[in-house]
């Protein structure tokens, strides 16, 4: 069992960096499956119930890793998977935010128990030496048997996609309507129109977005159509508050009475993804 | 003893006193024909602060005519008197009330004056014996480099352990080898020898020391702006940071260092009672394995050692800290860190039954779970719960309550035994007793389908 990983560009360091502050937001521990392309991590593994929601990220290779190797224990296999504790790499990825990074390595060690170990060399303001940081965080190494329910999760067939140009007015929002109802309802059309209905005894706040776009996938649909769910506001809240990338842009489909896909393109081969499950008003 | 200083000498003396809050609980000052001193020795006392403030500092500085002036105050009130000092412009501190308080008086802008009279608890003093010859080992550096290191790890972090040879340094927060538990992240941060203004290496050595006190001291270098000066032997010797500032303000902080044979390292199997490199917050499995350790341990007390740095230890000695106290007879009580250290163990070894006690009481508080049911020996020793009640730790506290609760627990068990002669009624008319039962109503277990075919009259 062998992973190797090298990161070179400043920007996708403090891009990785900031994909893991986000995930160490959301939950303790976190998975790591590493395959041969890709890189998920994923956080809330379905079926669990915390106050966060289910959230995963998968990152293409080829971009973020100029050198990378993984070599499963078993070659038919095609995973490695561990979990590990989301604060510990989150800490140890910290440094990546300071621009004086000149690379960073991550691989899988035995140092006593598995543990996958940052590598970074920092060129500090100080000095012109690197100094090398290392931080070995310890991992769990998942066998083969009790791999059903960490796989990588499914997205959902949504019937209704749209996507939401500004995050920061909707993260805002939702953190106001947390304190109003303990569910949120989505409404959305295909005309381009989302609503966004927090009910309390004393009032109904409908927030109405309008002229979304919608996304090109779902669009060919007969007619116009709409679809709402109703969402736990305490699970949408965290995720939003969570984030702490800079992208402005969200896709939102929803699966009418079921689901709702939250899916934030990072970059091309670089997307997080959340599902908030439906709640029953 | 009477001296006045001004307002920006006063901050710098709020400064160091701020740093040595953060070391200890008393502050001790003294005042000698060279300058004013005041030091700060920590819970376990593996580490000694001193900050010493020359007379150039003072704008008057009157030492009584006998020569002995010294004295030990509560740190908590002088941190609260020293706290704002932004306003203050001129700054008189004397022993007043034949040696019984210490007055500050604060002058502060707009013509108001602060005056604070803060208790003396004792006539004593520390003093800290440490060999003048030169280390092996000087690395000075400036304290932004420093900080660079300290940042590298985590606040909750306890100990620092450094790694020089001849051309580099490596800052880890666990011993190469030790045994750790398998969620504690370990971090290295690794220096060039090119970065430190000095750097001096002859003998290579791996040191352990505790890392709180090291950045209270950081910090104090950070405010006056001056480098740090490390000067060490080897494992188990005497660590000493310096600090100087234009020969008027000096620094020395003297931490034990962990010695060798005090690590437990991953090959040797044996369940030891100490274990180094634990993060804080695996600090409940360590109290269970504590608890596990703690018969093979009874049968062995020579085997204890005194391990300062340790986290565990550290909450444990603060318990028996407040057991023996530092004897006002004998003022240079504290000589070589270390051997203090031992001193300490020699003195617990002997009382088993107190220490056996408090052991299981820090266990006991950190665990916080089932009190009743993994409490073995409910009747603490007296002497124990002195102890408690004196002290102001969480853990004590935590333990009060549990103390409390038992006894709550053994208080709910007296009204019970009436009850269940209740229950014996209940359960011949537990009809009645019902809320939903209306006497009106007649129940339908008694209601008469049939009337009976022969009456008695």
């Amino acid at each position: 069992m062998k992973f190797r990983a090298l990161m070179q560009d400043p920007l996708y360091m403090r891009e990785f960096q900031s994909i893991i502050a986000t995930l160490a937001k959301l939950a303790k521990d976190c998975l790591m499956i590493l395959e041969d392309q890709k890189i998920h991590f994923i956080v809330n593994e379905e079926h669990s119930s915390t106050a966060s929601p289910l959230v995963w990220t998968s990152i293409a290779s080829q971009d973020y890793f100029p050198e990378y190797l993984c070599e499963p224990a078993r070659a038919e296999h095609g995973y490695i998977v561990l979990q590990m504790s989301a604060a510990h790499l989150s800490r140890s990825l910290a440094v990546l935010r300071m621009n004086n990074v000149n690379n960073c390595k991550m691989k899988l060690q035995r140092i006593q128990f598995p543990c996958i170990s940052v590598i970074a060399s920092v060129v500090s303001a100080t000095s012109c030496e690197p100094r090398e940081v290392v931080h070995d965080v310890p991992a769990t190494i998942v066998p083969f048997k009790e791999w059903p329910p960490y796989l990588v999760p499914r997205v959902p067939s949504s019937q209704l996609v749209l996507n939401i140009p500004s995050l920061r007015l909707m993260r805002s929002l939702i953190e106001k309507l947390k304190n109003i109802s303990p569910s949120l309802v989505f409404h959305a059309s295909s005309a381009g129109e989302l609503n966004l209905v927090a009910e309390s005894e004393m009032a109904t706040i409908t927030t109405r977005f309008k002229r979304l776009l919608q996304s090109i996938l779902v669009a060919d649909q007969n007619g116009p159509q709409e679809a709402s769910c109703s969402v736990d506001t305490r699970k949408a809240s965290a995720f939003f508050g969570a984030l702490q990338l800079p992208n402005e842009e969200l896709i939102i489909g929803i699966d009418p009475d079921h689901s709702i896909h939250l899916q934030m393109d990072i970059r091309e081969n670089v997307v997080l993804h959340s599902i908030l499950p439906a709640v029953s008003v | 003893m009477k001296c006045t200083l001004e307002g920006n000498n006063a901050k710098v003396i709020a400064k160091a006193i701020q740093s040595l809050s953060k070391v200890g609980k008393e502050l001790y000052i003294e005042a000698d024909q060279q300058g004013l001193q005041l030091r700060a020795i920590n819970a376990t006392h593996s580490a000694v602060g001193s900050i010493s403030f020359q007379r150039c500092m003072f704008e008057t500085y009157n030492l009584p005519s006998s020569q002995y002036c010294y004295c030990k105050i509560s740190m908590k009130v002088c941190l609260a008197t020293f706290r704002n000092m932004k306003q203050v412009e001129h700054c008189e501190m004397s022993i007043v009330e034949n040696h019984t308080k210490l007055q500050v008086k604060l002058r502060c802008k707009l013509e108001t004056m602060k005056q604070a009279l803060i208790a003396i608890i004792d006539d004593q003093n520390i003093n800290a014996a440490v060999s003048k010859e030169a280390s092996p080992n000087v690395i000075r550096g400036d304290f932004k480099l420093f900080m660079e290191i300290s940042n590298n790890f985590n606040t909750n972090e306890e100990e620092l352990t450094l790694e020089v040879d001849s051309n580099s340094l490596a800052a880890k927060n666990y011993i190469e080898g030790a045994r750790v538990s398998d969620r504690f992240m370990r971090s290295q941060l690794k220096l060039k020898s090119s970065e430190f203004d000095q750097y001096l290496v002859t003998k290579n050595t791996v040191i352990t020391f505790c890392i709180r006190e090291f950045r209270a001291f950081l910090l104090f270098a950070e405010t006056l702006n001056a480098p740090l000066n490390l000067e060490f032997n080897e494992a188990g010797d005497p660590f000493l940071l310096k600090i100087n500032k234009h020969q008027e303000i000096e620094c020395i902080l003297i931490m034990s260092t962990l010695s060798p044979d005090d690590v437990s390292f991953s090959e040797d199997n044996c369940q030891r009672e100490l274990t180094v490199d634990e993060t804080p917050d695996s600090q409940q499995v360590v109290s269970k394995k504590r608890k596990n350790s703690q018969p093979i341990e009874a049968n062995a007390p020579e085997k204890r050692r005194v391990e300062p740095d340790d986290s565990l230890m550290e909450s444990n000695s603060s318990l028996s800290n407040s057991l023996f106290q530092f004897r006002p007879s004998e003022p240079p009580s504290v000589e070589a860190v270390r051997q203090l250290a031992d001193v300490d163990t020699l003195m617990v070894i002997p009382d088993e039954a107190d220490e056996e006690a408090l052991m299981l009481a820090a266990a006991d508080a950190a665990m916080a779970t089932q009190m009743p049911k993994t409490n073995p020996n409910p009747s603490v020793p007296s002497s124990t719960e002195v102890c408690f009640y004196n002290t102001e730790d969480t853990t004590i506290v935590d333990q009060q309550q549990h103390l409390e609760e038992e006894e709550d627990d053994e208080e709910e068990s007296i009204p019970q035994s009436p009850e269940r002669e209740q229950r014996k009624i209940r359960t011949i008319f537990s009809r009645c007793f019902q809320s939903t039962y209306v006497p009106r109503e007649p129940s339908p277990n008694s209601q008469v389908y049939v009337p009976n075919s022969d009456t008695e009259d």
